[in-house]
């Protein structure tokens, strides 16, 4: 496997490490207008104007990403088809279970939010990208006492032995960052990636501190597979 | 390399028919609902509403119904299980009491309700050395992490891992689904023409998945094997399935696939079968395209226990287990008449059944999809 790009996004940034570029941004419509025309991967916008804070920064680390491999989307064959969500937190849905929890006991304890409800899911977020994209690989989320990035890429790595074509996008998420890592197989001839799977393992697959991990990652060594 | 052998050497499990799978198989051959009125939280929401409590539930100060449920299953079990045995947890809300209660009277910190805090304590209650994982995946969250185990010894990455799976039934839950207006207030009917939508259900249980090689030469006694799995997702709406069942029909047809067998081999599924209009709609399609319109005998024990959320696909497949070495197929508790999608495929008596595999699918919230196929030993 070949990591092909990493999105990330921070409150008022975001970026990617492949092609060495970030940029500010206000808010999502803008960021989303910045990126029309360029021709590049980006969710339906349909689907997306209904997306939550969260779900938003989830679908534009995705994009950033998958604009970090490649720039149009038919450069990747039969990709939405053939891409699974993994990601890990170290909270799950928390904050999320405790907003529609007390908008259910501040309302009076008769009548929940539906809305509100769907996102206490920790897998909301990561489904709600799938859906804008039409992505339909495996949905999964990952967390443990003391998480570590390993928890992502070890479970892409085990799904992609039985799935040969299945590329990954891999979510790590806390408060102020959100790192994507694209992963796709390493099988085409002339492929581009940023490193390797087992580089970005042996670099920083042990870490959870996403600042830290960002701080590895911000030196971008590109290397040709096959 | 060829992959490693995963069998089932332990297991138990507690849903509304009581202690045990003995439990849970006789009252499905009882025909008989175990869901009842829920009594244990009063919200006005509640009001003339049911589901799969387990009764009785010894819940401790401070404790909650999922470790009143899990606690004694593992303390039972605990010298069956290696300590260097890894943990998969399987649960949508974990101890999610402890955010209830930190919202209503702010007596704990809602952060005890994350998952992660109850994988601790099984690992504690269960002396386990390595640190575990809790998956996620909505209502599919333990069929997956079956799958991710078994996968994890087929490639030789573990020798032992257990899964644990379990959720409750609690005000947070119940509202939600009520807002959703998927609840029937009475018992659910999957698969039935007039069915109105689900019931919830509480439930734990666990599995102990072993590589047949440590199996062997620690002497354990083989339940079962996992032989196949496979996943997807429709990517079309947060809580409304595909229409055409063209994805779990995917997951289905990748897990014969891995298992290596033709689909003529399956002898039932257990179905995920919620009650809802287009959960049972969507299924009967899948099925139907995996198996070519060549049916088989189809059933749903949600009718019977409730919805169990993520201990749905392990409770599952413990029954599918059971129905394998026993040679019997349950009825679909609480159909009167089935859909006319369904017919031919919903088992509405008790059937034999014949031969050894049996395939166990779920779905759930945001369109993930699972199925796993199961091999059992005759008894």
């Amino acid at each position: 496997m070949i990591v092909a790009g990493i999105g990330w996004i921070s409150k008022q940034k975001c970026g990617f490490f492949r092609q060495n570029q970030q940029k500010e941004f206000q808010d999502f419509k803008s960021l989303y207008q910045e990126f029309e025309n360029e021709g590049v991967f980006k969710p339906s916008e349909k689907k997306v104007r209904w997306l939550n804070t969260n779900s938003n920064r989830h679908c534009f680390a995705a994009m950033l990403a998958l604009r970090d491999a490649v720039k149009n989307v038919s450069d990747i064959h039969g990709l939405s088809s053939e891409i699974s969500l993994l990601s890990a937190s170290e909270e799950g849905s928390l904050k999320a279970n405790l907003e529609y929890f007390q908008d259910y006991i501040q309302s009076g304890r008769k009548l929940a939010r539906g809305i509100l409800f769907t996102h206490t899911l920790p897998t909301s977020l990561t489904a709600e990208t799938a859906i804008a994209f039409g992505f339909k690989g495996p949905v999964l989320h990952l967390s443990a006492a003391k998480p570590k990035l390993n928890l992502i890429f070890e479970r892409s790595e085990s799904l992609s032995k039985r799935a040969k074509n299945l590329s990954f996008l891999c979510f790590a998420a806390t408060e102020e960052l959100l790192l994507c890592f694209f992963l796709r197989p390493a099988h085409s001839k002339g492929e581009k990636g940023f490193c390797s799977l087992s580089e970005l393992k042996s670099q920083v697959g042990h870490l959870w501190n996403l600042k830290e991990v960002f701080k590895i990652l911000k030196t971008p060594v590109t290397v040709d597979y096959l | 390399m060829t992959s490693e052998k995963v069998v089932m050497v332990a297991n138990d499990m507690v849903t509304a028919y009581g202690w045990g799978i003995e439990a849970c198989w006789e009252g499905l051959f009882s025909n008989r609902s175990a869901i009842k009125p829920i009594r244990h939280f009063g919200a006005e929401t509640t009001q003339k509403s049911a589901a799969g409590i387990v009764d009785e539930l010894d819940v401790k100060t401070h404790e909650t119904r999922v470790m009143a449920m899990l606690k004694p299953l593992l303390q039972k079990s605990e010298k069956l299980i290696p300590k260097d045995s890894l943990c998969l947890l399987a649960t949508t809300l974990g101890e999610i009491e402890y955010l209830e209660n930190s919202v209503l009277n702010q007596q704990v910190s809602e952060g005890e309700s994350c998952p992660a805090e109850l994988l601790s304590k099984i690992e504690e209650i269960t002396s386990l050395q390595k640190p575990g994982i809790v998956f996620s995946a909505a209502c599919c969250s333990s069929t997956i992490a079956i799958a991710e185990g078994a996968a994890m010894i087929a490639d030789r990455k573990e020798s032992s891992v257990l899964v644990v799976a379990c959720d409750s039934v609690s005000e947070f839950l119940y509202a939600g689904f009520s807002s959703l207006l998927v609840i029937d207030s009475e018992q659910a009917r999957p698969f039935d023409q007039n069915r109105k939508g689900l019931n919830i259900g509480e439930a734990a249980g666990f599995i102990l998945l072993m590589s047949e090689a440590r199996a062997l030469l620690e002497g354990r006694k083989i339940l079962g094997e996992i032989v196949g799995w496979g996943m997807s997702n429709d990517a079309n709406h947060m809580t409304g399935p595909s229409r055409n069942g063209e994805c779990l029909a995917k997951a289905i047809l990748q897990a014969l696939e891995n298992a290596n067998i033709d689909r003529k081999a399956v002898a039932s599924i257990s179905a995920h079968g919620t009650g809802t209009v287009y959960n049972d709609a969507m299924e009967i399609k899948a099925f139907k395209t995996a198996f070519e319109n060549q049916a088989l005998p189809t059933y749903s024990m949600k009718g019977a226990i409730g919805h169990t959320m993520a201990a749905a696909g392990l409770i599952e497949a413990l029954i599918a287990f059971k129905s394998l070495s026993q040679q019997k197929i349950p009825s679909t508790v609480g159909i009167q008449q089935v859909d006319a999608e369904a017919v031919g495929w919903i088992s509405t008596n008790i059937q034999k059944a014949s031969g050894c595999y049996a395939l166990s699918t779920n779905s759930g919230f945001g369109g993930v999809n699972a199925a796993l196929i199961l091999k059992g030993r005759e008894a």
